[in-house]
């Protein structure tokens, strides 16, 4: 029975064992393991801190980057990219012996291109990149990869040239990263810049429904790739506001209605934190037969239409009417109510000063 | 050197604050192993950033239930008659159950993918976060940045990549492929930048001038011509949306890991970010390459994947027998976005059944 267990414990252990080499070529991560003893050269994080290690060169070249005194680097854009290459050349001379020739010239080829970033131009290659673990049981990385003179580090290469290889390599992307960072927060910026719009649109624009989201998604009306509508089409857009016989008699009295845009255009200004524009539709009132209406839309104010309805005979006496926005009949019956406020406290003020035979507002 | 990985959700609710369930998933799996068991967990090893666009579907998908209740309430009160043509205003296809499976999850996919205007919105608050995140971590020094996105979230981020890869942005070019930026590792997880009619992938991988493929795709030595140095695509086996249209682009080189089809079920949504993350096969990969080196050594690595799942007293063979059998017997509705909600919300409403069937019995598919 022991033995019958065992050798099903054996099938089962020989089985995981292939499932295992298996899985490994899934997971493909054999090919860049890397030992934390060489990432202490060539990761950045796992560098302990030291006098030549990257961190140290950039605390001593802090003033090319326009550090302040409180750390860190200038976004002013006054990072002296020639004094900072000129410094990592230094840097690297007091390493350089542990270099081949060819790999010395390989690097200075390539430090030398990174003042190309100055024009504007594609910046050099750093990155060190971990390859396959043969014949390096503890990983490598990879120096130039892909390129004829590519150099690689792996554990057994001597501390004197990972240091020469990964520390100028970590450098030289620091120095690349610190002369397009004022570049780089500016494009931050712009793009929450553009995000502002795309919420003013969404909060002082006119909404979108379904089938208007269809349509201005069909139709671009010259809206640039990424930004909201500055033209937008009204279609099928639906609506209730208040619909008023005109002339008023007595200020604006009026019954629930509901308004259906048929077709309309608006147009946005910059920001997107208004817009006008206009639009016709058809008006569904209560005891009423439909009318056709035309409409202006002005931003904030809401819109205004004027609704013109057929009558049944010619002398019928029901009249057209407007039909307002809720915001807008807000904002009109606002108007009298504010007015009316100023004055009583005008006249308070008056009766006041006429009592007490001076005024003390 | 800052160590960033950006996190980018998927389909469904993800409010403020969504990535720390995400955080905790890493550092539980994470402490698995030797390196985390005892020392400080993932997350505190490296700086992780959530990027939310789901605001942009909850605004609309807001908007229109809101709008719904508005012309229902004027319309039982007034009794004004609408058009035919207006019947979708007040009827049942509208938000009216924002809880279902369709308004909260599907809904996304859809008006991203068939809604210009809702895509480009989404991409430019997907964009504007992303590039947040790596400049307020360039004060001291570069940025190794690497993204880990699921879902529709891979979608929005191959598209949202490629626009910042390819041209300037407003002008600014600073994050272009040909002014050297690129990120570390992209983890694309349930990988669907395929899904969707063809028409409506308006940024196809197939195309010249795709800059979002890892350094192996692209030219030794020329950083225009790739914008990540490695770039990973998990799925799983029976995870309908990725079945419907894997991501399998040719000669990527060795940089492009994209390994077969994971299998084990251990929860009924198959989908779910946690489930993918749960898997050795996926999370040795994010951390060790987040990290920069091996904090999983390969040994370690491999027996979590030959000993994954681990063993359940109750296993509910049953319900995942049937779950497994429903999505191989699903059609393909990777081209049809109608097709795709339909049987998308069949998926989501029968993992759930099944899950709450295995809770019953004492075992445990997930929620």
């Amino acid at each position: 029975m022991t033995a019958r267990l065992s050798a099903v414990i054996s099938v089962r252990n020989t089985l995981r064992t292939f499932i295992a080499l298996a899985l490994c070529a899934i997971i493909g991560r054999d090919v860049r393991a890397q030992s934390a003893a060489l990432a202490a050269f060539c990761n950045p994080a796992s560098i302990p801190a030291g006098a030549g290690t990257p961190a140290d060169f950039r605390m001593r070249t802090g003033k090319l980057r326009g550090a302040s005194p409180a750390g860190g680097v200038s976004t002013a854009g006054d990072v002296d990219l020639p004094g900072l290459v000129a410094a990592l050349r230094e840097e690297l001379d007091k390493t350089r012996a542990a270099l081949s020739a060819a790999e010395s010239q390989a690097i200075e080829r390539q430090i030398g291109r990174i003042i190309d970033v100055g024009a504007r131009r594609t910046p050099p290659d750093f990155d060190t990149r971990p390859r396959a673990n043969q014949p390096n049981p503890g990983g490598s990385f990879v120096l130039f990869v892909g390129m004829p003179d590519s150099i690689v580090v792996a554990e057994a290469t001597p501390d004197a040239k990972k240091r020469a290889v990964c520390f100028t390599a970590i450098e030289a992307r620091d120095i690349i990263s610190d002369y397009m960072l004022p570049s780089r927060v500016a494009l931050a910026s712009a793009l929450n810049q553009r995000v502002d719009r795309w919420n003013n649109f969404h909060e002082e624009g006119y909404s979108l429904f379904i089938p208007e989201l269809l349509v201005n998604s069909w139709f671009n009306l010259g809206r640039p790739q990424l930004e909201p509508p500055s033209n937008q089409i009204i279609f099928l857009h639906p609506s209730v506001g208040v619909e008023a016989p005109v002339p008023f008699k007595t200020g604006v009295l009026g019954s629930d209605a509901m308004l259906l845009e048929g077709l309309g255009i608006l147009h946005y200004n910059d920001d997107r934190t208004g817009y006008f524009g206009i639009s016709a539709g058809t008006v569904f009132g209560q005891n009423e037969r439909p009318g056709l209406a035309f409409v202006a839309h002005y931003g904030e104010f809401g819109h205004l239409g004027y609704v013109i309805r057929s009558k049944p005979s010619p002398g019928d006496p029901r009249r057209n009417t407007l039909i307002f926005s809720a915001d807008l009949l807000k904002a009109l019956n606002a108007i009298p109510g504010k007015w009316k406020a100023e004055s009583d406290s005008a006249n308070k003020v008056l009766q006041g000063c006429i009592q007490h035979m001076s005024c003390n507002p | 050197m800052t160590r960033l990985l950006i996190v980018v959700h998927g389909m469904g609710s993800n409010p403020p604050g969504w990535s720390d369930s995400i955080v905790q998933k890493l550092d539980s799996v994470a402490s698995r192993y030797s390196a985390f068991s005892t020392g400080a967990p993932f997350s505190k090893q490296c700086t992780i950033r959530e990027v939310r666009y789901d605001g942009v579907f909850e605004r609309h998908i807001e908007d229109m239930g809101a709008k719904a209740a508005e012309f229902k309430k004027f319309q039982d009160e007034h009794h004004v008659p609408l058009p035919k043509l207006m019947e979708w205003l007040t009827g049942p296809t509208l938000p009216s159950q924002q809880q279902s499976f369709f308004w909260s999850t599907l809904m996304d996919a859809i008006l991203y993918r068939a809604f210009a205007v809702v895509r480009d919105e989404v991409r430019a608050v997907t964009m504007a976060q992303i590039v947040s995140h790596c400049t307020a971590n360039m004060r001291s020094g570069a940025v190794q940045a690497s993204i880990l996105a699921h879902s529709l979230g891979t979608a929005v981020v191959h598209d949202t990549l490629q626009l910042l890869a390819t041209k300037p942005q407003l002008g600014n070019d600073s994050f272009t492929a040909a002014a050297g930026w690129h990120f570390e590792s992209l983890f694309m997880l349930a990988d669907v930048c395929r899904l969707g009619p063809p028409k409506l992938i308006d940024l196809p991988d197939a195309d010249a001038g795709y800059l979002v493929r890892p350094r192996s795709a692209g030219t030794p030595g020329d950083l225009a011509s790739f914008y990540c140095n490695s770039l990973y695509s998990f799925r799983h086996e029976f995870d309908p949306f990725v079945r419907w249209a894997p991501f399998l682009p040719k000669n990527w080189g060795d940089d492009f890991d994209n390994p077969t089809p994971l299998k084990p079920v251990c929860q009924a949504n198959v989908h779910g970010f946690d489930h993918y993350l749960d898997n050795p096969v996926v999370h040795v990969p994010i951390i060790n390459d987040v990290l920069g080196f091996s904090a999983i050594s390969t040994k370690e690595a491999l027996e979590a994947v030959a000993h994954y799942p681990p063993s359940n007293p109750v296993m509910c063979t049953d319900q995942v027998n049937q779950l497994q059998s429903l999505v191989s017997q699903l059609p393909d509705a990777g081209q049809d976005l109608e097709q795709m909600a339909i049987l998308g919300a069949q998926f989501f409403t029968t993992a759930k059944q099944l899950a709450n069937d295995c809770k019953a019995l004492g075992g445990d598919l997930g929620a």
